[in-house]
């Protein structure tokens, strides 16, 4: 034991005195994968994200994490479904052109919104959905065990870093994303309820309380105008804190809390 | 804590799937031998097939827990006194067979900081209240009016059963039902109670985690015991109603006065619960089954009750890996291991 720590010691003496020795922090890599060009809806969905350069905003903010691993983004065609799980093997996460063109689809068909609506459902969701197949990749590269199902850990940590960055992102983001999910929600019966995913109601008031729970002077009205019932947003500050405290625990000691604070300032 | 009576339904439901997983008591086998994957340790391992039904006396010496406590007032054993009559029977029949008693050895492997304590009363919250924990008063409350309720189910549950075999996943005897019920149901309100004092980080719902550390304890035993908490979980699942997919009528004589209730009514609303649906709650359960000992329950496979597009072993994997890092550290492996040894069941309930 005693040899070991001492053969580590001197390992890390000789890294340090020899800086070219030294390798590069692992780093996150992103790219934009093809869309088919005989798929308009597909060709089109890209053309959002990489105009909106989505994949670099998403890089920039996971600038603090200190990584075990290379993370590797891409945004891809995904064979018709809308999503892709995470490769834990490769280190590769994966968002689908189609979740990005059903976005879209969903919020164009919203005729008797308004254009402001839309777009924050549209914004918020395509946020939300990276947000929420990275935090996959979370979940293993830091080893983080996940009590309750994954996907809504992944939600619920979504939807908690989303409460990070000012009431003004946190309202285009969870906001943004309930309406998406009141929007597509459909009616779950028998079987459908063995999916691993959540049903659209489910997630949304999931949203809405960690938002409601974690600033309940900003999303004051969430309670007020009763899109949360009373039984609920009575315990929301507890899930908000339940999150926060996970999050403190398990990803806080692999962020750089100098780099947190400089993301939290900067202007998304 | 008080849920509404159609949550209530849920709760049951889930209830039973953390009996099941108290149930059963006696080491799956191999398929979960080593649940802290390469970390070496081996939180609750499976293994020694010890008695399924208590025959000859249990060796209880070792079995006890200064940390876990049933909370007695005025000699009442921890079996409060209930306001109704209509409980008198139900209270009778807990105290014969010694339920607190019996839970408060069963968590005689763990090492916690602080005491929690258990009892029984008649809840607050009339027909439908359902056992909790209190984190104000570091409680586990065990209602009669649930086990009142799965007395009156288990009979519907054996008549639906006679008519339709193929109803449920597996077959329950009436004791085997209740007794699983009681134990699947504490032990998910032991996993809340063990969330508060052990400040476990929970990224995904509580409810949901309750459920797993419920099932995921049922299945570090014999499969015989285990079955029984399955059994009794599917059941009550197939029982009770997801949420509606109409709208009700607001002017109809049935329709609820209070808010909560209105909520549940609701198509959208009803999702704002908590707790996850009883399909869902059925479903993971059984999904964990099969992921934790996928020989033994290989039949959910065949028979088509697991869902196809679910990795259950990798989702097992994921809760014995939650379980192995904040749990496991707090439990006495050889006290467990006298525990996984010890018959939990009775001979009339296994049956």
């Amino acid at each position: 034991m005693r040899r070991a720590t001492l053969a580590a010691a001197i390992l890390g003496l000789t890294q340090w005195l020899s800086p070219a020795a030294a390798t590069a922090a692992p780093q996150v890599s992103i790219a934009y994968g093809d869309a088919p060009a005989n798929d308009a809806a597909l060709v089109h969905a890209r053309d959002i994200l990489v105009k909106s350069q989505a994949l670099e905003e998403l890089d920039s903010f996971l600038t603090p994490l200190r990584l075990p691993a290379d993370l590797h983004i891409r945004s891809d065609a995904c064979g018709g479904a809308s999503r892709h799980p995470y490769d834990p093997s490769t280190k590769t996460v994966t968002i689908c052109y189609e979740m990005i063109a059903r976005i879209l689809e969903i919020a164009k068909a919203q005729t008797d919104a308004s254009d402001a609506d839309r777009n924050q459902a549209i914004l918020g969701t395509i946020v939300e959905d990276l947000f929420h197949e990275t935090a996959y990749a979370l979940f293993d590269l830091f080893d983080i065990p996940i009590w309750g199902r994954i996907d809504d850990a992944a939600d619920r940590l979504t939807a908690f870093v989303m409460m990070q960055f000012g009431e003004d992102n946190a309202r285009t983001t969870i906001l943004g994303s309930a309406l998406f999910f009141n929007w597509s929600a459909r009616s779950w019966t028998g079987k459908d309820f063995a999916s691993t995913e959540a049903p659209e109601a489910q997630r949304f008031y999931n949203f809405l309380c960690i938002a409601y729970g974690g600033d309940p002077i900003a999303f004051a009205n969430l309670k007020t105008n009763g899109a949360l019932p009373e039984y609920r947003s009575a315990q929301c500050a507890k899930e908000y804190q339940q999150v926060r405290k996970a999050f403190d625990l398990r990803l806080m000691p692999f962020i750089d809390p100098d780099l947190l604070v400089k993301a939290r300032a900067r202007t998304w | 804590m008080v849920r509404p009576t159609l949550r209530l339904v849920a709760l049951l439901t889930f209830a039973l799937a953390l009996t099941a997983a108290e149930a059963a008591g006696g080491g799956s086998g191999g398929n979960n031998a080593s649940p802290a994957s390469g970390g070496g340790q081996n939180p609750v391992a499976g293994g020694a097939s010890g008695p399924a039904a208590a025959g000859a006396a249990n060796d209880d010496s070792a079995l006890t827990n200064g940390k876990v406590r049933i909370a007695e007032v005025n000699g009442d054993q921890g079996y409060r006194q209930p306001k109704s009559d209509i409980y008198i029977d139900t209270r009778a029949k807990m105290m014969k067979r010694q339920v607190l008693e019996e839970y408060v050895k069963f968590l005689a492997p763990l090492k916690l900081p602080k005491t929690i304590w258990v009892y029984v009363d008649e809840c607050d919250g009339g027909d439908s209240a359902s056992p909790y924990y209190s984190p104000d008063n570091r409680a586990m409350v065990m209602c009669y009016q649930f086990m009142k309720m799965m007395e009156d189910r288990s009979a519907l549950i054996t008549q639906a059963e006679a008519k339709n075999p193929k109803l449920f996943p597996m077959k329950v005897n009436r004791d085997g039902f209740l007794a699983g019920v009681f134990a699947g149901v504490i032990l998910h309100e032991t996993g809340h109670a063990l969330f508060d004092v052990l400040d476990v980080p929970i990224m995904g719902r509580e409810e949901d985690a309750a459920d797993e550390i419920s099932t995921f304890v049922a299945l570090q035993f014999q499969p015989k015991l285990a079955d029984i908490v399955v059994a009794a979980y599917a059941d009550v699942g197939e029982t009770f109603d997801n949420p509606p997919t109409q709208s009700p009528d607001p002017k109809a004589a049935d329709y609820p006065t209070d808010k909560t209730q209105q909520c549940f009514a609701d198509p959208f609303c009803a999702f704002a619960d908590v707790h996850g649906t009883w399909g869902q709650r059925f479903y993971n359960t059984l999904c964990l089954m099969y992921g934790g000992n996928p020989t033994h329950y290989a039949f959910l496979k065949t028979a088509g009750w697991l869902p196809k597009d679910r990795d259950c072993p990798a989702e097992y994997a994921l809760v014995r890996h939650a379980f192995a890092k904040t749990i496991y550290p707090f439990i006495d492996a050889d006290l467990m291991a006298k525990v996984q040894a010890r018959a939990w069941f009775r001979s009339n309930e296994l049956k």
